[in-house]
């Protein structure tokens, strides 16, 4: 959500420009939020979030003209991410499915980990498999905050701004949030505090 | 372990960086002796900690380029839906004048031009009963001439009364014979 002083300044002209059919200046917002905005649909629905994610900008630059350019960009277009996201999960057009599915994913997860041990690969890939699992059965009305504070580094405020809800029912929402992924987990930490 | 649950409170703050240096320190120790919060504890941090680094794919080269060119055919193609929409509109707004047209003209307008003609009628009708009246007035004007000042001695003594001027007027034996006064009374 944090952006440099410059583009947070430049913001205003970028959206006039692109509101006027200036395409290099909506593919620099797209830019931009682009990542953002993937791990945030991928986290909520687990699948097909290049595919969301785009739908999610169509439906920005369509309603741009509304928006207010002197307000800032990211609440709205994480407002309209959420409603997207939230309306796919009720059309049940996306079953809520764990993130890696994808082999590619996978394939990911394997660079990324700097540990060498294959039994530790193992273990962690096991994990996020049931992170994703545990995501997944978590309802959305409670991954959303909990994706935004955690994932997205968004503050209650702005999280309340986005989903149009006080903050007392974010904070409590993301608690919640936490309690059922703990539950989830439980099981992979023992006693001694070493996992699995 | 009675006061466990103000350590589920403070994991929470700690989660969300809202707990100072002095709860974590007492947090830590407290899981140093609490088995069962170490393992909440852990099992939380854990989830975040997988939650936060969880891969997400990196979006293709093209998707940037590919989603302006959709979101401008989007655009596009919903401002041609308005167009048409507005079309259809105005379209469907000139059928309902030429309807309206066509019924003021077939229903509306005879009946108003019935109505008319009614009041036009009323009004002819007031005109003949003023042109009776008329010839009744001259009649008796008439009459009083004829008759001369006899008419205009006998009003003192008798007070005119309209109903009996009429019923003498109508009837014409009478009239000649008992109201004569009365009815030149009248209108002189």
């Amino acid at each position: 959500m944090t952006q440099s002083p410059e583009i947070a300044s430049d913001m205003p002209n970028l959206i006039k420009r692109a509101c006027a059919g200036g395409e290099d200046a909506f593919a620099r917002i797209v830019n931009l939020y682009r990542y953002s905005v993937m791990r945030y649909c991928a986290r909520m629905i687990g699948v097909s979030a290049e595919d969301v994610a785009q739908e999610v900008f169509i439906k920005l630059y369509l309603a741009l003209d509304r928006f207010d350019s002197s307000k800032p960009l990211a609440p709205f277009l994480f407002r309209i991410a959420h409603n997207h996201c939230i309306d796919i999960i009720k059309k049940k057009e996306i079953k809520t499915t764990p993130l890696a599915a994808d082999p590619l994913d996978e394939q990911e997860i394997q660079i990324k980990d700097d540990s060498p041990g294959p039994e530790e690969l193992i273990q962690r890939a096991e994990l996020q498999k049931a992170v994703q699992n545990a995501m997944a059965a978590i309802p959305a009305l409670y991954r959303s905050p909990l994706v935004m504070w955690h994932v997205e580094g968004i503050s209650y405020e702005e999280i309340a701004e986005i989903l149009e809800l006080p903050i007392g029912t974010i904070k409590a929402q993301i608690h919640r949030g936490r309690k059922m992924l703990q539950q989830k987990l439980m099981e992979f930490v023992v006693i001694n505090g070493d996992l699995m | 372990m009675s006061n466990c649950k103000e350590y589920k409170n403070l994991m929470q703050s700690a989660l969300d960086c809202t707990a100072d240096e002095s709860d974590l320190r007492r947090l830590d120790s407290h899981m140093d002796v609490c088995r069962d919060c170490a393992r909440e504890f852990k099992a939380l941090k854990l989830g975040i900690d997988l939650l936060v680094s969880m891969p997400v794919r990196e979006p293709v080269v093209e998707f940037t380029a590919d989603t302006v060119r959709m979101a401008f055919a989007a655009k596009r193609k919903m401002l041609r839906r308005q167009k048409i929409d507005s079309w259809c509109f105005s379209g469907m707004m000139a059928i309902a004048s030429l309807f309206i047209i066509a019924g003021w003209n077939m229903t509306i307008r005879p009946g108003i031009r019935v109505a008319l003609l009614n009041i036009v009628n009323i009004f002819l009708e007031w005109r003949t009963l003023l042109k009776v009246f008329k010839k009744v007035f001259s009649a008796l004007v008439e009459y009083v001439i004829v008759t001369g000042g006899e008419a205009v001695k006998a009003l003192a003594g008798s007070p005119p009364c309209i109903f009996r001027i009429l019923y003498g007027f109508c009837n014409n034996d009478s009239f000649h014979t008992n109201n004569r006064y009365e009815v030149i009374a009248l209108f002189l």
